[in-house]
């Protein structure tokens, strides 16, 4: 017996065998040095809710979606035939009424911000690669960016959402930076270079101050003059800032990926006299893991999620915590922004599952069934009964669960390139 | 692969908080350090791989005697008498390489993890940090000259020097040439342009981080096999010219252990020169004389 395997060893080695050995060889160093970096930058699906919120809720028709290199507008009122749904008709599908794909296969990063115009809305998304574009849904280019609308060169790749104020478009720089353009013709109007990283999500405005802020992967929290970009302060937070600040009463409150969320003085050369910029830090809290979202703010109450897969409930006045829960039979980092609504707290998980706390005290609610085929990494939000959240898989791109039971509702795919085109054909 | 990657995360992060926030810096003394811990292990491959080819001459021999299909399994025993003889174990030279290739895994993934610059990236190395407190770090100061360490070279002058060492490394370690008609020879010199070109192919699409620890560790290694005495200068500017007296001497007993120029200069001695190659063929099997070998050879060339 060990004979003949020493035999089969032998033959195995026989020069012969050397051509085997090389393509061996190679195939090893495909797997070694090939396949990751190969693969197209990608991201999670951004989902913006074209409607108005009140108490944690959205009144809307339509939700924009960009993912990869599509960006697409979901009909909420519609099934994917188009027909009309009755206020309790049930459908697992619901209506894309619009898709178009970016330029020169533009990786988008970061949910569509939207501008309201007399001749219909307007989409803007800026991508990976290095670009920044404009849709018009309602006009008559519909599947792809408008040609007429360009981001200068110099602009670099874009993670963060963009801001819109007036007719100018505040975007994040993915390395350094951000930069202003005008909505009208795409033309820079100012830019702020000051950052040692990039700026990963999207601005607040504060028009009151006539200031944006934002945070940095510097690890920095920035205040510029939204006119000229002028930079008014900034705080160094000790951990990067990877999404968008709250701003609530001249307190911005962020998360960090050293996993503490920060409460900084944003008014405060109001109130006293600043000797050091980092006067301005009021609270911390440490979590227990990174926090990637925006916290929400409801009855004096923040609430986030962390990479970890906890969720707190954190007193905002005091930051004292009043509780955190965890799933640790499906454990998963929370990513994106939990809504709050009705005293429920919906956060979505890596576990792939939605879960509903009672914002009072942390108790589990619900947890959604099925189970999603991906990871969830979007913002969750509530649309009327419905809670919609976007998924890594593009099968089940976008889908949404009954607010009071966590069943899953309808979810939608990422258009293909034929639906795309059948759209832009399509009669308005 | 993560129970290797993640300490060698650390690790790398370490580095860079000790060499100033460096990034290329800490590639390179992480490149260095995985080098000299994984040096015992080349040097076993090394030493195996020579003593196949010192018994090349004879495994030859016995191809020739158990030529055709028919006498395949006779050839395979032959060849494993030998190798028991000789006392080889065939598969020592691939065990050593065997152990190296997850650590050269781990160590890839973490500086490819550690070059992260997209979100869903980063949102990885979250659940990488062995300790929660290196998040302070992130992201890395990934500027370095012209380049962004986590983007392509866009001059491509990284590229070409992926190209450049690895093609030199490869021509410097290639071995000698036992058997002209073997075609593994073949296979070895085609090897020895087409790596080097496809390694530079992938380079152009990799984070030049990725490409820079490439082009230190073809570096590295160069030097650890000149410290071994294993390189041959001479393959750089010539193909390696075949052993025509390794054949010839197949009746001798192996060589032993010798620095590759001396063993090069016996393996090139004329072969008419019968007395002079048994003579030499006798202080080569005198481990203590073989400092003497290379003059020898020197006056036996003389003589012809």
């Amino acid at each position: 017996m060990k004979r003949g395997f020493l035999n089969q060893q032998a033959q195995f080695l026989t020069p012969r065998r050397k051509p085997l050995g090389a393509a061996l060889l190679l195939i090893g160093l495909l797997l070694l040095s090939g396949c990751t970096p190969l693969v197209l930058p990608e991201s999670w699906a951004g989902l913006t809710v074209d409607g108005t919120l009140t108490d944690g809720r959205y009144e809307a028709r339509y939700v924009y979606v960009a993912y990869r290199d599509v960006v697409f507008r979901i009909d909420l009122t519609r099934d994917a035939a188009g027909r009309v749904l009755e206020p309790n008709q049930r459908s697992t599908d619901r209506f894309v009424d619009w898709a178009a794909r970016a330029a020169n296969n533009g990786q988008m990063f970061a949910a569509p911000a939207l501008e309201k115009r007399e001749e219909g809305v307007r989409v803007y998304v800026g991508s990976y690669n290095h670009s920044v574009y404009a849709f018009a849904p309602d006009s008559g280019v519909r599947n792809a960016p408008l040609p007429n609308w360009a981001a200068p060169p110099g602009t670099e790749k874009v993670i963060a959402e963009a801001l819109v104020h007036g007719d100018r478009l505040y975007v994040g720089q993915g390395d350094k930076g951000i930069k202003v353009f005008s909505t009208a013709t795409g033309a820079l109007l100012a830019s702020f270079d000051g950052t040692q990283f990039g700026v990963w999500s999207a601005p607040v405005l504060d028009e009151a101050r006539n200031a944006i802020y934002f945070g940095s992967m510097d690890r920095h929290i920035y205040a510029l003059d939204a006119d000229t970009l002028e930079l008014l302060w900034r705080v160094e937070v000790g951990g990067a800032v990877a999404a968008s600040p709250l701003l609530h009463e001249g307190v911005l409150y962020f998360g960090t990926l050293t996993s503490e969320l920060i409460a900084v003085d944003a008014h405060m050369e109001s109130r006293l006299a600043i000797t050091n910029q980092s006067d301005r830090i009021l609270r911390r809290y440490k979590a227990e893991g990174w926090i990637w979202s925006t916290p929400t703010l409801a009855d004096g109450t923040l609430y986030f999620g962390d990479l970890r897969g906890y969720v707190h409930a954190v007193d905002a006045a005091t930051f004292n915590p009043r509780w955190k829960a965890h799933d640790a039979e499906r454990p998963g980092g929370i990513r994106g922004r939990v809504a709050v609504v009705e005293g429920r707290v919906i956060a979505g998980s890596e576990s792939k599952y939605l879960r509903a706390y009672n914002a009072e005290n942390g108790a589990v609610i619900w947890t959604s069934s099925p189970a999603e085929a991906e990871r969830i990494l979007g913002d969750v939000v509530v649309v009327g009964e419905m809670v919609i959240t976007t998924t890594k898989s593009e099968e089940r791109l976008v889908v949404a669960y009954d607010l009071l039971s966590g069943g899953r509702l309808w979810s939608v795919r990422k258009p293909s390139q034929d639906d795309i085109n059948r759209l832009a054909q399509a009669p308005r | 692969m993560d129970f290797l990657t993640n300490p060698f995360i650390v690790v790398m992060l370490g580095l860079y908080s000790l060499l100033g926030e460096n990034l290329v810096l800490a590639i390179i003394v992480f490149t260095i350090l995985s080098r000299i811990i994984t040096y015992p292990l080349m040097r076993q491959q090394l030493k195996s791989s020579k003593r196949m080819r010192e018994i090349a001459p004879k495994l030859q021999e016995l191809r020739e005697k158990y030529k055709g299909p028919q006498n395949r399994e006779e050839l395979a025993r032959a060849q494993m008498e030998l190798y028991r003889q000789e006392g080889i174990n065939p598969l020592a030279g691939c065990l050593p390489l065997l152990i190296q290739m997850p650590i050269l895994f781990g160590l890839y993934g973490a500086i490819y993890a550690t070059l992260a610059t997209t979100p869903l990236q980063f949102l990885d190395i979250q659940n990488r940090l062995l300790i929660p407190e290196l998040s302070a770090m992130l992201p890395l100061k990934n500027q370095f000259l012209w380049m962004n360490l986590g983007q392509p070279d866009p001059y491509f002058v990284i590229p070409v020097l992926v190209v450049i060492s690895t093609w030199l490394q490869s021509k410097l370690m290639m071995p000698p040439v036992t058997d002209p008609k073997d075609p593994s020879a073949a296979v070895s010199r085609n090897m020895t342009t087409i790596m080097p070109l496809m390694i530079g192919l992938f380079s152009l699409s990799f984070a030049s981080g990725l490409s820079i620890y490439w082009i230190a560790s073809n570096v590295v290694g160069i030097v650890q096999y000149a410290l071994m005495g294993q390189i041959d200068w001479r393959n750089v500017f010539s193909a390696p010219k075949p052993a025509p007296a390794a054949a010839a001497t197949t009746k001798s007993a192996p060589a032993p252990e010798l620095p590759r120029r001396q063993e090069r200069e016996v393996a090139t001695a004329p072969a008419t020169a019968a007395l002079t190659k048994r003579k030499l063929s006798e202080r080569v099997q005198r481990p203590s004389s073989s400092k003497s070998a290379s003059p020898k050879a020197s006056k036996a060339r003389k003589k012809k």
